[in-house]
C-alpha cells in the first residue's frame, strides 16, 4: 500500500511577535492546519491573557486543573476544527484508518522521536505530530512536527505510539468563518480577564496577581522547590500571554484583520510591557532563590511593575472599546 | 567608556565592570560556569577569550574567560555609561529559558530618553527552529553546551546579535539594560556609519 497525497502541512506560519521556539507542538500543529485551510490562525490566541491563582501550589494559565489545551478548544470554538480520539492502541490497526482520514495526529512518547529534546532521555513526555503517506514498501511515513518535517521510518512512530499515554486523533477540517461579533466578544473577554475575578476556586487576573503579591509579602524566602514549581507554571502563563500579543499584532497589521491599521500601537506596546515585566519578575525570583540572594523587596517591586502595566492595559483597552 | 577601533566604524563599550555572572566554563581546568539556575554554561573552548572578533561585519570585544572571574552581564537594569554618538548599538548576547522581549532605555546628554524594544533569542533557539527574531542575526554558533556536571550536551546553542537604531545627531549618555536576569550580554559595540 502506498499513499502518496499532497502534503497537507507545509511551512510553519509566520509569526511577528511570538516565536515557534517558545510554542508547544500542539499549538504549532493547530496553527499550521488552520493555515493550510486558509484560516487566520491568530484568532486561536484571542482569549489567552490568563492568570489564575488557585493556591500557592497552583498558579496557572488555566481556569481548571482539568482544562484541555485552550488553543485546541479555540480551534474548535472559532473554526469548527475537531480532533476525534481514535481508540486503536495497536499501530498496525491505526495504519488501517489512515486511508479514511488522509492524515492523523499522533501524540507519541518523545523518548523515541529523534527530533525531540527528550529523545532517549525523557520518559512520559509526549509530542504531537501529523502523519500521512504511508509507504509500505520502504516502511516510512511523512511526518509533520514543529521540529521536523519529512519521511521517517515507521518503526520509530510505532515505538512512540505504542506506549501508555500515547494517543491518535482524526481531524475534522476547520470550516467555520469568524463572525463580526466575535471580535468585540474576544476583546471584552480580554478586558474581563485582566480585571480578574474572585471565585471559590481561584482569584484571577489583577486580583490574582495581587493575591500573589500578598503571599510573597508575608512568606519567608521561597524554597527552591517552590521557585521551580512557579517557574514552570509561569512559563505557561507567559507563553499564552505572548501568543495573545501575536493576535493583537494580527489585528493591527494583517490585511484580513477587521481592525487593520486601526489598533493604536501604544496599546500593543503596553501589552508587551506587561509580559516583559512579568517575565523579569519570574526570572528575578528564580535566580535569586537559587543563588541565595533573594530579596523580598526587589521581587515584590518587579511584581508591582507587572501589576501596574496590567492596570494600564485594562485602562487602554477599555478606552479603545468605548471609543 | 568607549574605545574606537582601527576602522573607525565600531567603538567598543567597556562592560567588563558590569560582569556579574560566570557564564563560560572550562571543565578540564575546573573552571565552572552557570548562567542560570540550570547550571548550564558556554564551553570556553568554543569562544575566543579576551580578543576583538568580527561577527556579521561588527567588531565585538569578547570577554576574558580563562579565569574564575565573572565574564558576562546578566541584565538587572544596570545603567552603562556611553558618552558618544553613533548610528546603531549592537549587542552580542542571548537569553535562557525562552526568547525574551524587553526594553532598553537610551538616555541622551540633552536629558531626553528613548525606550526601545529589545528582543533576544534563547541560546538554544536554533535547536528548535531555523529562524531568529526579524531584527536579529546569528553571531556565534556552538555545537554543544555544557551542563552543571561539566558534560557536553550536544544541542546547538549560540549568541545572537541585536541592533537598535539611535538618533545619530545626539550624544548618548548611557543605556539602561532590561531588568530580566535571564538576558545575557557578552559585548556591546557602537556602530558609526561612514561620513
Amino acid at each position: 500500500m502506498i499513499l502518496n497525497q499532497e502534503p497537507l502541512l507545509s511551512e510553519l506560519p509566520e509569526l511577528h511577535y511570538a516565536t515557534w521556539a517558545g510554542e508547544n507542538c500542539a499549538t504549532a500543529l493547530a496553527c499550521t492546519i488552520l493555515q493550510a485551510y486558509n484560516k487566520p490562525f491568530q484568532w486561536i490566541f484571542s482569549d489567552n491573557w490568563n492568570f489564575y491563582y488557585h493556591s500557592v501550589e497552583q498558579i496557572s494559565a488555566y481556569e481548571s486543573k482539568h482544562m484541555n489545551n485552550p488553543i485546541l478548544w479555540n480551534a474548535h470554538e472559532l473554526f469548527g476544527m475537531n480532533l476525534t480520539v481514535l481508540q486503536e492502541k495497536d499501530f498496525n490497526c491505526l495504519l488501517e484508518k489512515l486511508p479514511q482520514h488522509k492524515h492523523l495526529l499522533i501524540s507519541g512518547e518523545s523518548f523515541y522521536l529523534p527530533w525531540c529534546y527528550g529523545y532517549q532521555t525523557s520518559r512520559n513526555d509526549y509530542h504531537m505530530f501529523a502523519v500521512q503517506n504511508y509507504d509500505e514498501w520502504n516502511q516510512q511515513m511523512l511526518v509533520w512536527s514543529i521540529h521536523h518535517q519529512g519521511y521517517v521510518p515507521v518503526q520509530i512512530i510505532k515505538q512512540s505510539f505504542e506506549r501508555p499515554g500515547a494517543s491518535a486523533f482524526a481531524i475534522t477540517p476547520p470550516v467555520k468563518a469568524i463572525q463580526d461579533s466575535v471580535l468585540l466578544r474576544q476583546l471584552q473577554i480580554t478586558l474581563d480577564k485582566i480585571i480578574g475575578a474572585t471565585t471559590l476556586n481561584y482569584t484571577s487576573g489583577l486580583k490574582g496577581l495581587i493575591t500573589l503579591k500578598e503571599h510573597l509579602a508575608q512568606a519567608p524566602t521561597p524554597s527552591s522547590a517552590y521557585a521551580m514549581l512557579w517557574f514552570v507554571q509561569f512559563k505557561d502563563i507567559i507563553r499564552l500571554k505572548v501568543s495573545y500579543i501575536e493576535f493583537l499584532h494580527y489585528l493591527q497589521q494583517h490585511e484580513t484583520s477587521p481592525l487593520y491599521q486601526s489598533i493604536p500601537p501604544e496599546l500593543v506596546r503596553q501589552f508587551m510591557k506587561a509580559v516583559s515585566h512579568f517575565t523579569a519578575f519570574r526570572n528575578i525570583l528564580t535566580k535569586t532563590v537559587f543563588n541565595n540572594s533573594y530579596s523580598r523587596v526587589t521581587v515584590i517591586r518587579q511584581l508591582e511593575r507587572a501589576i501596574e502595566a496590567e492596570y494600564e492595559c485594562a485602562n487602554m483597552l477599555e478606552k479603545y472599546l468605548l471609543a | 567608556m568607549t574605545t574606537q577601533i582601527d576602522n573607525k566604524r565600531n567603538s567598543i563599550v567597556a562592560i567588563d565592570s558590569f560582569y556579574n555572572v560566570k557564564g563560560i566554563s572550562w571543565s578540564e581546568h575546573q573552571i565552572h560556569g552557570s548562567l542560570d539556575h540550570s547550571g548550564d554554561s558556554i564551553p570556553g573552548e568554543l569562544l575566543p577569550s579576551g580578543v576583538v572578533q568580527t561577527y556579521r561585519g561588527i567588531q565585538f570585544q569578547l570577554p576574558r574567560h580563562t579565569t574564575n572571574h565573572f565574564d558576562m552581564v546578566s541584565c538587572e537594569g544596570q545603567t552603562v555609561p556611553i558618552n558618544a554618538r553613533c548610528d546603531e548599538i549592537a549587542f552580542l548576547g542571548m537569553s535562557t529559558f525562552g526568547d525574551h522581549t524587553d526594553f532598553v532605555v537610551i538616555s541622551y546628554s540633552d536629558g531626553e530618553t528613548d525606550e526601545q524594544l529589545f528582543r533576544i533569542s534563547d541560546w538554544g533557539r536554533l535547536f528548535f527552529t531555523n529562524d531568529l527574531f526579524p531584527d536579529e542575526e546569528i553571531g556565534i554558533i556552538f555545537p554543544y553546551r555544557r551542563n552543571i556536571q561539566g558534560n557536553k550536551v550536544p544541542y546547538l546553542a549560540g549568541l545572537s546579535i541585536q541592533k537598535i537604531v539611535i538618533d545619530k545627531h545626539k550624544e548618548i549618555s548611557s543605556i539602561t539594560l532590561p531588568p530580566n536576569p535571564y538576558i545575557f550580554l557578552a559585548s556591546i559595540t557602537l556602530i558609526h556609519e561612514h561620513e
